[in-house]
């Protein structure tokens, strides 16, 4: 991966980068638990749930109460996907189609998502503040442009906390196509820890007890039964956080809901709105995670960080993202989860619209972002970034879309948690913004 | 009657100044370190009555798994418990710090420190090196690191002070590692890294917070931060198969975001003209700062007890009010009289009371308290050779098979500042509950226990497992089970203790 001077991130190789685009990454999670403060406890770390949360619905009457993060690690080009300029000096090869929204055109490498246009809105004039790889993934995954304790919540954390349904039974937070497990949740306690599935064959290994059912039951008995005893003499937070584990390890063992992973039970018109690759399949995952009920979903694909060759570049890579994200939109709709479930794709920021010598494009703080679902109103190109690519109309924020999902899903973005002693906001001082009206229902 | 024992030892040395007298009835004087660490806790406990100090099988679990990594085996444990020599526990602390797997474990815990997740050293912190001289680099620095710990090398001057001024070629110097690691420190170039990294390493301070902003809780500065930055304006590595590291001499300030900076350090020494810059700031951070012996002690602390006096233990700053009042300050002193000797700070702490008090207790402890001893969750290696050690193996010193093992049941931190362990999962949990392999260990666990009658063979089961005997109503319990269940009962009765929190707590 040659990175030129533009490249302000080290010349580590790709899984270097990788590892660091994916801090935060995906956390998920739980559920509105009761008394998530008293039950927690650590001393280290204390989650707060002062107010309640303003009701916040969208206008359609339902909130959002999954959201599906697609992250394309590397910053992939908007010219080649949600913003072509064909024809123009900067415009690359790609042609312009048309979409099922009137007036809106995007890249040929998305015929999917063209036809999925109608619940989608693009952000044309996202202005990325940060324009280093790792400080763009971790404002756009945690918030914050610099992790400076350990512990800090990422997005979905918060998500899965907030919006969790009681009785989910899986992981709260799962995510996949990660190459490292993604942030923390140490404010919000283990149950909360993201979940990074490994094999989506095998998506939760030793779930099943060596000895069957009946055996596992009764000597669980007898190991509730012994530590009784112990731990009520200990009441210090490691030892409730691993109590919790194992209770969590027992549903995640029984439950049914464990099928979602399984994509061969999905109907066969759903399963035909997907591509067949890893990605399309993750997508299809996600879908029936979303069904179940599972409110943060991180999925992540390719590397986009196309500073050579981007031209090319795009034009393998973005079809099987389009395959996956189109994909998902679509079955979300025909099921009519997509009232509920929010889809959010893009990468740490813009690309140049100007080709290099390359024919790459390098890092640019304008670029694009796209929302569909969950109380986000469709067939939208929300900002402009003018014929050329060189000028921006309404301009939106990583901080905006933050508050757009916090709004979506009736969350206090002011809210707080307390790590290592510091009180944090749900939507910390790197994410200040405000919601997107114009793209919401 | 302690006064009798103590009266008759001295008069029996008033009278004779030999050996006569029968060894074991006289324990060896608390050093004054440990007598420090004790009576400054007995302020620190908080509402709850004090534990007493643990039995003999808990102490040896707990010193094992924080020295060594690794809890005793049921033989060790058998003959810990029959050691009649009063002295065996400190003599047990001494034989575990004078054994390789000290030096071993302690050297990765510092390397855990300055470069987060340390396996993938070879992969992530060195850019500028092809991977065969990435892993020689490495495995260099942690033998070194070890070789310098196993022979209590002055910390200050034979660790701090030859990391800050290590130069020369990868094969050649092995403390180079940690100057190399700032060149793969983001985006900010090298200079920058470093001051962020000896401040948080050595100094236990966060001054990268002022380089954006006045720091929020303290007196740093941006001036303050890029002076720091400014020392290592004249470092330069090339990289490649091998790698070099060295100083040029035409450069005398560090340019940096419009700035123009002369080396300083963060307590106000700067290198006069012609000084070398790095050996300069070696002097500065090793001998002139009292805050490399504060947050060396704090760090020692945080390994044994699971959090530091100062938490997180790169975080001293002026809002922070260190628990236990003076016991920073002791520790302190202390490390620095003993000329930066590690293992005296480890044998003054693992002696104390405050260190070996039992866990048990009934008060509900949200606040740290010395009332018990403090829990904390096993890390990967802990974990690993628990259950290796439960059932009858050796502990390994392999750490890859460590990390290939049960790396994905510990959610990996990319780290900026100091690792913070994360709670326990439902992916550990279900790994020690169902995973096959160790359903065969626990077969062949369960071959080595023996027993007369059933009971018997319930407490080796215990002592193998947890470190201690069961108590009547514990036996009571398991034969009751085990008697009921025909076939499967014994191996039911050991997977139970390989599940219970106190096996999977270091406590």
């Amino acid at each position: 991966m040659a990175c030129n001077n533009r490249c302000i991130v080290p010349a580590v190789g790709r899984r270097d980068f990788l590892s660091f685009s994916m801090i935060g990454m995906g956390a998920l999670a739980g559920s509105a638990l009761p008394a998530l403060g008293q039950d927690y406890k650590g001393t280290q770390t204390t989650p707060q749930t002062p107010a309640e949360p303003k009701k916040e619905t969208t206008k359609a009457g339902k909130k959002c109460n999954t959201v599906i993060r697609i992250w394309l690690p590397g910053a992939p080009s908007q010219v080649e996907t949600f913003d072509p300029k064909p024809g123009r000096p900067n415009g690359g090869k790609a042609k312009a189609i048309d979409t099922a929204a009137k007036g809106i055109q995007i890249s040929e490498y998305m015929p999917q998502t063209a036809k999925a246009m109608k619940h989608v809105a693009l952000l044309r004039s996202m202005n990325f503040k940060e324009l280093a790889h790792e400080r763009a993934a971790l404002l756009a995954q945690i918030g914050m442009a610099q992790s400076p304790f350990s512990g800090v919540a990422d997005m979905g954390t918060i998500v899965a906390y907030e919006r969790g349904p009681k009785d989910l039974q899986l992981p709260y937070s799962i995510s996949m196509g990660a190459t490292l497990q993604p942030g923390q949740s140490l404010p919000f306690g283990g149950e909360y820890a993201p979940y990074r599935v490994l094999n989506t064959s095998n998506p939760i290994p030793d779930s099943r007890s060596p000895v069957g059912a009946d055996r596992d039951l009764q000597r669980t008995a007898l190991l509730s039964e012994q530590n009784k005893d112990w731990d009520s003499q200990r009441q210090q937070g490691p030892i409730g956080q691993i109590e919790k584990a194992y209770v969590k390890a027992q549903e995640v063992m029984t439950t049914p809901q464990v099928a979602a992973f399984n994509v061969g039970q999905e109907d066969a018109a759903i399963r035909a709105m997907f591509g067949n690759d890893g990605f399309s399949q993750n997508c299809l995952v996600a879908y029936r995670l979303a069904k179940v009920g599972v409110p943060f979903i991180a999925l992540q694909t390719g590397f986009w960080d196309m500073h050579d060759a981007c031209i090319t570049g795009m034009e393998k890579q973005v079809p099987s993202v389009d395959a996956g994200f189109g994909g998902l939109v679509n079955a979300l709709a025909a099921s009519g989860l997509l009232d509920t479930t929010l889809v959010m794709i893009g990468g740490e920021f813009g690309r140049t619209p100007s080709v290099n010598g390359g024919q790459g494009r390098d890092h640019h703080e304008y670029g694009s972002w796209a929302m569909a679902g969950g109380g986000i109103r469709g067939g939208i190109a929300f900002g402009d970034s003018g014929v050329n690519g060189t000028s921006n109309k309404d301009q939106t924020t990583v901080g905006d879309v933050w508050h757009t999902v916090f709004s979506l899903c009736g969350i206090d973005p002011k809210k707080s948690y307390i790590v290592e002693g510091r009180r944090i906001a749900y939507a910390y001082k790197d994410v200040k913004g405000a919601p997107i009206r114009g793209i919401m229902l | 009657m302690r006064h009798g024992i103590i009266f008759a030892a001295l008069f029996a040395l008033f009278l004779s100044g030999t050996s006569a007298f029968p060894a074991q009835q006289q324990k060896k004087p608390k050093s004054p370190l440990t007598s420090a660490i004790d009576s400054t806790a007995g302020g620190f406990m908080g509402s709850a009555k004090a534990s007493p100090v643990a039995e003999d099988g808990e102490f040896l679990r707990r010193v094992m798994l924080d020295l060594v990594g690794y809890p005793p085996s049921l033989e060790e444990v058998k003959a810990f418990m029959a050691d009649t020599n009063v002295d065996k526990r400190s003599e047990m602390i001494d034989k575990l710090i004078a054994s390789e797997d000290w030096a071993d474990r302690t050297a990765r815990l510092f390397c855990e420190g300055w470069f987060g997740n340390y396996h993938e050293v070879p992969i992530m912190i060195t850019p500028m090196l092809d991977s065969g001289a990435k892993s020689r680099v490495m495995n260099d620095f942690v033998s070194w690191m070890k070789l310098k710990l196993n022979k209590d090398a002055p910390y200050n001057k034979e660790i701090v002070d030859a990391i800050i001024k290590a130069r020369g070629t990868g094969t050649g110097d092995p403390a180079m590692l940690w100057k190399l690691a700032c060149f793969s420190g983001g985006d900010d170039g090298p200079a920058i890294e470093f001051a962020n990294r000896i401040s948080r390493h050595f100094l236990g301070i966060r001054l990268r917070c002022a380089q954006c902003h006045d720091h929020p809780f303290d007196v740093w500065n941006q001036g303050h931060f890029y002076k720091m930055a400014a020392f290592f304006g004249r470092t330069r590595a090339s990289g490649g198969t091998d790698v070099e590291l060295k100083e040029v001499d035409d450069v005398e300030s560090l340019k940096y975001s419009g700035g123009n900076y002369q080396p300083q350090f963060i307590m106000g020494q700067k290198p006069g003209k012609g000084d070398p810059w790095m050996d300069s700031l070696a002097l500065y951070v090793t001998m002139d700062s009292p805050q490399l012996a504060t947050a060396t002690a704090n760090r020692v602390w945080s390994w044994l007890f699971g959090r530091g006096l100062v938490h997180p233990v790169d975080d001293f700053n002026r809002a922070q009010t260190p628990f236990a009042g003076g016991m920073i300050g002791v520790l302190a002193k202390e490390l620095k009289g003993s000329k930066y000797s590690i293992k005296a700070l480890y044998r003054g702490i693992c002696n104390s009371d405050t260190y070996q008090r039992a866990s048990g207790n009934e008060a509900k402890m949200t606040k740290p308290s010395f009332a018990a001893s403090w829990i904390k969750h096993l890390d990967a290696e802990q974990l690993l050779n628990s259950i290796t050690v439960a059932t009858g193996g050796k502990p390994t010193r392999d750490v890859n098979q460590a990390i290939g093992l049960v790396s994905p049941l510990f959610p990996a931190d990319v780290v900026w500042c100091e690792v913070t362990p994360l709670p326990g999962n439902m992916r550990q949990a279900l790994f020690v509950r169902n995973n096959n392999m160790i359903q065969g260990q626990i077969s062949s666990g369960l071959g080595k226990i023996q027993g007369a009658t059933l009971a018997d063979k319930v407490t080796e089961m215990f002592l193998a497992v947890v470190s201690r005997k069961p108590t009547a109503a514990e036996t009571e319990r398991f034969v009751k089970y085990i008697n009921g269940h025909q076939g499967a009962g014994m191996e039911d009765a050991y997977w139970t203790l390989m599940n219970t929190t106190e096996f999977l707590s270091r406590h």
